[in-house]
């Protein structure tokens, strides 16, 4: 009987003017959408290319002198040097032609040195064009509306035009009525999200971007899923407000205001929230909280070893021409606990002031969020980005692996020391260095292709999709509660 | 059979629109209620299609408990209401093949269509859309979708309100025919002189309560009208 009832709000849905309208929109956008974000994503690759290109320029260039390694010696007054070649290059997402997410927001590239990572300039360039149309939007936006649309006098409407009297003199449970009316309309919703989606790809394989091949079908049927759920919580609560309200202008009036509320402002008033409530403080705040803490420390360095440099030479002057190496290793020798201790103190302070920030980044996003669930828009776009790799997850799991890699790097040469840093007490803290003696391969740093290469690992599809458990339950959960709220509302309707 | 128990119902903004209503419609009855705007006839009928669950009293449908077994009851009942209200961009035939399979009788199109013949649709009718229909070929269709699940019990709703003579005289006739198969029929109306001519029994109802319960046949018209009158009903022209 369910089915029964489906079928015909499906017919009457299929030739209603409202339903050809946005259906029509939903049609034209969701392939336009992808055509103009197939350029973003190509634009992106091209620079991703660029950047690529000159990191391989760098690493291919010959060392002819020692101060080609500056950035790998240590200490650098709290400023990372932008060696292109020490750097994790962030490629597009081609899902990002689908749900663009915070693919624009993040970084290019992050930047390995001696003071930390640094993040490099966001993958958008601030091209304001990139935060446009996606189909994440269109179908939060578009179909959304439609959604609540076809429902929303489902039963206030049948109600006042008196067809709710015979459909209730039927020998119908009234759960069977309103679960038809909701298949029917999910069923009608399928066809724009189907057959743009459909467009769309034909789109972006016509372009040569194929999101269905290397593992993209199952992205592809998870993302329709999701869109899928977030349409059908729309249904629900239109229905819910179609349910408890007696007239459809009332009901009209309430799905407007929710649409705009739920879809348009929730998204916005979660950031703007989590801004007020948890701001992070901008990153070149956090840099110069780093600088400084790093100024101090080079400081009390460099008084520590200038005492060691009197104690190993007898001198505190600065000796002339190359040291010999018998002074360069008893100093050397002597110097290596201090400096191992302040390395150690060095790390631990950038590390507390970047973690300072990326806990209040934490809690930002968290709030952001949770606040978020409030609003299916909010939840399905978080999902969505996710499930395409563009989101939030994505960008934290990013930044793992640039952690972890710039530890690697610490390991392999940020730490250790290439020929000597003299603080003689007589020119005040005037570092002087004698470079590493390049013909010495104990002696110099290593060549970038003896570093270790960052690769960032892909998550797999079930560790995607272990991530999106609970904006899935809180979308499904969702839907249940209104549909629960629409079934006991109408359960209880008296009609008089 | 249709049997209303001391059926009392007050609504949750306390309205009291039914009090201690006691009748009952054997097989091949037609009983008609007569009574002023809000004196409770429609709320009666409700009680026995579930739209309603009276605060105390039974609404019995063949020996079913309306409240206890809604869709069992259901089944047995056909239903017109007072306004005609079906899906406007369907025509008649779609119309009746959607409600009888809601009532569990697939109808093939062939037989909707000689349903709504007997209704009085012609073929011509049966294929508009019905948001083109006049009242009258609303009510026929109304019947039709009624009739259309072979349901031993008939409530109707003012039917012939607003119908022209021709069309009301042409629904009555649809009544005596379906009465004649043994269906037990409620119908509530204001139109006292088509009650008295084809009802069996008639009863008066008054702010909730049936005041005067009576078999036409022992009254004239004129008679009727003045009992009607008398129990808060509307002066009825001599």
């Amino acid at each position: 009987m369910i089915w029964h009832i489906a079928r015909r709000e499906l017919l009457e849905h299929v030739r209603s003017a409202r339903f050809l309208t946005l259906c029509g929109l939903a049609l034209l956008l969701l392939p336009l959408s992808a055509h103009v974000n197939v350029a973003h994503y190509r634009a992106r690759l091209a620079q991703t290319a660029e950047l690529r290109a000159a990191q391989q320029r760098r690493i291919a260039e010959p060392v002819t002198e020692s101060g080609a390694y500056a950035s790998r010696y240590g200490w650098r007054d709290g400023e990372t040097m932008a060696d292109p070649a020490l750097r994790a290059l962030r490629g597009p997402s081609r899902f990002a032609v689908l749900a663009m997410g915070a693919d624009g927001a993040l970084p290019a590239y992050w930047q390995f040195g001696t003071e930390g990572v640094e993040a490099g300039p966001a993958a958008s360039g601030g091209n304001a064009a990139e935060a446009g149309m996606d189909a994440v939007f269109i179908v939060q936006v578009v179909l959304g509306l439609l959604a609540l649309l076809l429902v929303f006098d489902a039963i206030s409407g049948e109600r006042e035009s008196g067809v709710l009297r015979l459909l209730l003199a039927a020998p119908v449970p009234r759960g069977d009525l309103l679960l038809g009316k909701a298949l029917g309309t999910a069923m009608t919703l399928a066809l724009p999200l189907l057959l743009g989606l459909a467009g769309a790809l034909v789109v972006t394989e016509v372009q040569g971007v194929s999101l269905l091949r290397d593992g993209g079908a199952p992205r592809l049927t998870v993302f329709l899923a999701a869109s899928a759920l977030y349409l059908l919580h729309m249904v629900a609560l239109g229905l819910a407000v179609s349910s408890v309200t007696a007239r459809p202008r009332s009901s009209w009036v309430a799905v407007l205001l929710l649409w705009i509320g739920l879809v348009l402002v929730a998204p916005r008033a979660t950031e703007m929230v989590a801004a007020t409530l948890e701001p992070v403080p901008p990153a070149f705040e956090a840099r110069q909280a780093r600088a400084a803490a790093i100024r101090q420390l080079q400081a009390e360095r460099a008084r520590a070893l200038s005492v060691i440099w009197e104690r190993v030479a007898g001198v505190d002057t600065v000796p002339e021409g190359q040291l010999p190496r018998t002074v360069r290793e008893s100093y050397r020798d002597a110097s290596a606990e201090q400096e191992r201790i302040f390395s150690a103190r060095k790390r631990a302070t950038i590390r507390q002031v970047d973690l300072d920030r990326a806990r209040r980044a934490e809690r930002h996003a968290r709030l952001v969020r949770h606040a978020g669930r409030f609003s299916p828009a909010s939840s399905y776009a978080a999902l969505a980005a996710d499930l395409a790799g563009t989101g939030r997850e994505a960008g934290r799991r990013w930044l793992d692996q640039v952690a972890a890699h710039q530890e690697r790097l610490e390991g392999a040469t940020f730490d250790r020391r290439y020929g000597l840093e003299l603080f003689p007490r007589e020119l005040g803290f005037l570092r002087i260095i004698w470079w590493p003696d390049l013909a010495d391969a104990a002696d110099r740093p290593p060549g970038y292709t003896e570093l270790p290469a960052f690769a960032y690992r892909e998550p797999s599809l079930e560790a995607v999709l272990a991530g999106a458990v609970p904006e899935l339950g809180v979308l499904t959960a969702g839907a249940v509660a209104w549909l629960l709220v629409a079934m006991a509302a109408f359960q209880r309707a008296e009609i008089q | 059979m249709l049997e209303a128990i001391h059926l009392s119902k007050t609504y949750r903004n306390g309205v009291r629109a039914l009090s201690d209503l006691s009748l009952r419609v054997p097989d091949g009855e037609l009983y008609c209620l007569l009574g002023a705007n809000g004196a409770g006839k429609t709320t009666t009928l409700s009680c026995f299609l579930d739209f309603t669950v009276p605060t105390s009293g039974q609404a019995v449908v063949d020996g079913i408990v309306v409240a206890e077994r809604p869709l069992e009851a259901k089944r047995r009942c056909g239903y017109v209401a007072e306004r005609v209200a079906v899906y406007e961009t369907l025509s008649a035939v779609e119309n009746l093949r959607y409600f009888a399979r809601l009532g569990g009788v697939r109808l093939t199109r062939a037989a909707a269509a000689r349903a709504l013949a007997d209704a009085g649709l012609d073929e011509f009718q049966q294929s508009r859309p019905v948001r083109q229909y006049s009242k009258g070929m609303r009510q026929k269709l109304a019947i039709a979708i009624a009739i259309s699940r072979g349901a031993d019990n008939l409530l109707l709703d003012e039917p012939t309100a607003g119908l022209d003579p021709t069309a009301a005289r042409e629904l009555m006739t649809l009544l005596e025919r379906v009465r004649a198969d043994g269906c037990a029929i409620l119908m509530s109306t204001h139109d006292v002189f088509r009650a008295a001519r084809h009802a069996d029994r008639i009863g008066i109802m008054r702010s909730g309560a049936l005041v005067r319960e009576f078999a036409p046949r022992h009254l004239t018209r004129h008679e009727i009208g003045a009992v009607y009158a008398d129990c808060g009903g509307a002066a009825v022209p001599a």
